[in-house]
């Protein structure tokens, strides 16, 4: 399963995961401070949430990816 | 506070350290038996680390409720971001006031957040890179974060809660040993095959009784928490959090033993250890502000997020933690205060934010922090030394001088 992925390590994947982190995690601070109409915070904020957990989705697949190419 | 009071809540953070002694019998019986020693030496200097690096910086960072901070004016309201205390613990009054209490419980609550990355990178961390990450843990990440939370910042005037520092210690103490276990890798054998080999702890007795003593030191630290940072006060409300935090545990216990008999036939001790753990962090968020019932439904999802978080982290996604912190910590912590949120009555929105907080700024400061210092300091023993054992090629002795030692254990794999 691990040994028959690509060699390749695309450098900048880590790096872009925890950008998108930081980036749901402004979003979701900037519902707080800047928005007073409550369902506006909320859609902004489980926006946040969704870039956050797309960034996770990216870190993790990131390091499968440095695992897979090491084996 | 009463003086009966700040008595109280004196004696249950007298209890905490029993908490860490729970986790650091847990993660040494978790780890390999030519690893024993170190682990537990380990624990010992991180806490002495942490304490030395929040007397430092850490408690003037993260202050208390009404102390000292910097705020940012955003929108025409101030946002406490960071405290502004002096350094050292210079201008401290040592009086009655909640203020030394809550660096007695900060000192506590910081090697204890601090000790759950040793569980991850078990077996192959190096003592002085282990306490390199834990300084700057203890005197830079911590604080900040729990400035935000129990220091009047920005989470906690946005309506956060986390009285037991199920945040503040245990998800950014998790999100942190997820960062070591991907920066460290995983133990040699671990996955040399494709296919991830089993590599069981060598003390189930030492992972059960440090579970029995965490429930002691977790029932001071979330009754000394709802006293402090919830405003229980001394009466009915201190049972309830005696109460939730002895069932969520209870009910986690319990439904991993379920789960993995259901799997594998019978249940998993070790992984009954680490479910009844991952119901005492999930209490920390919950403990004064759910009922009984609710703590204890709690508790089964906590416990079932452990069961199967674990093998999921080590089948799906190669991550070798051999201590279970990520799940027991992280992903057991994160449920615990969503729930809080779910169940209780905290504001399931600011929770969320919170959880936001933890992924999105405590994780990637935590994996560019310990990445940096690897540039630099690498964190991992030498392949030799993971070999020998942490224990003889650091330490220079096993802790079990009297077993016998069979010699495919120092073949190369």
């Amino acid at each position: 399963m691990l040994h028959n992925a690509p060699v390749k390590i695309p450098p900048t994947l880590k790096l872009a995961g925890l950008l998108l982190l930081l980036s749901g995690w402004m979003i979701v601070v900037s519902a707080f401070i800047l928005l007073q109409h409550l369902p506006a915070r909320i859609g902004f904020v489980l926006a946040g949430m969704v870039v956050e957990l797309l960034g996770l989705g990216v870190v993790v697949y990131s390091h499968g990816f440095v695992r897979r190419s090491k084996t | 506070m009463t003086e009966a009071t700040w008595v109280l809540v004196l004696l249950c953070i007298l209890l905490t350290p029993f908490a860490a002694a729970g986790l650091a019998l847990i993660n040494a019986g978790l780890g390999r038996s030519r690893s024993a020693a170190h682990t537990m030496l380990a624990s010992l200097c991180v806490i002495g680390v942490a304490a030395l690096a929040y007397l430092t910086c850490g408690f003037a960072w993260q202050s208390f409720s009404g102390g000292a901070a910097h705020a940012l004016l955003i929108a025409g309201k101030p946002w406490s971001w960071i405290g502004a205390g002096p350094l050292f613990l210079r201008r401290m009054s040592w009086d009655t006031s909640p203020a030394p209490l809550i660096l007695l419980l900060g000192m506590f609550s910081v090697g204890l957040s601090a000790m759950i990355p040793l569980g991850a990178g078990s077996d192959r961390w190096r003592l002085s890179a282990s306490l390199l990450s834990t300084a700057l843990f203890a005197g830079f990440t911590y604080p900040l974060f729990a400035h935000w939370v129990w220091g009047g910042g920005w989470l906690r005037q946005i309506g956060f809660l986390d009285t037991g520092g199920a945040a503040v210690i245990h998800v950014s103490g998790g999100l942190t040993a997820l960062a070591i276990a991907w920066i460290l890798g995983p133990r040699r054998g671990k996955y040399s095959d494709g296919m991830p080999a089993a590599i069981p702890g060598h003390n189930g007795i030492l992972v059960l009784f440090g579970g029995l003593l965490a429930l002691v030191g977790w029932l001071g630290l979330n009754v000394a928490g709802a006293v402090l940072f919830n405003g229980v006060t001394p009466g009915g409300g201190i049972v309830l959090v005696a109460v939730n935090t002895l069932l969520a545990s209870g009910a986690a216990c319990l439904t991993t033993a379920a789960i993995t008999r259901s799997r594998y036939g019978r249940p998993d001790a070790s992984l009954c250890a680490n479910g009844w753990v991952g119901g005492l962090v999930a209490s920390s968020a919950i403990a004064s502000l759910v009922n009984p019932l609710a703590a204890a439904l709690i508790g089964v999802v906590a416990g079932a997020i452990v069961a199967l978080s674990v093998e999921m982290l080590d089948l799906r996604l190669a991550l070798d933690d051999p201590g279970g912190a990520i799940s027991v910590h992280g992903l057991a912590g994160i449920w615990g205060i969503l729930a809080a949120g779910i169940f209780g009555s905290g504001d399931w929105l600011a929770q969320t934010a919170g959880v936001a907080t933890l992924l999105g700024f405590v994780f990637p400061l935590s994996y560019g922090i310990n990445w940096t210092l690897n540039r630099f300091y690498p964190q991992r023993v030498a392949p030799d030394g993971e070999r020998q054992g942490m224990d003889l090629h650091e330490l220079g002795a096993g802790a079990y001088p009297e077993f016998v030692t069979h010699h495919e254990d120092f073949l190369s794999r």
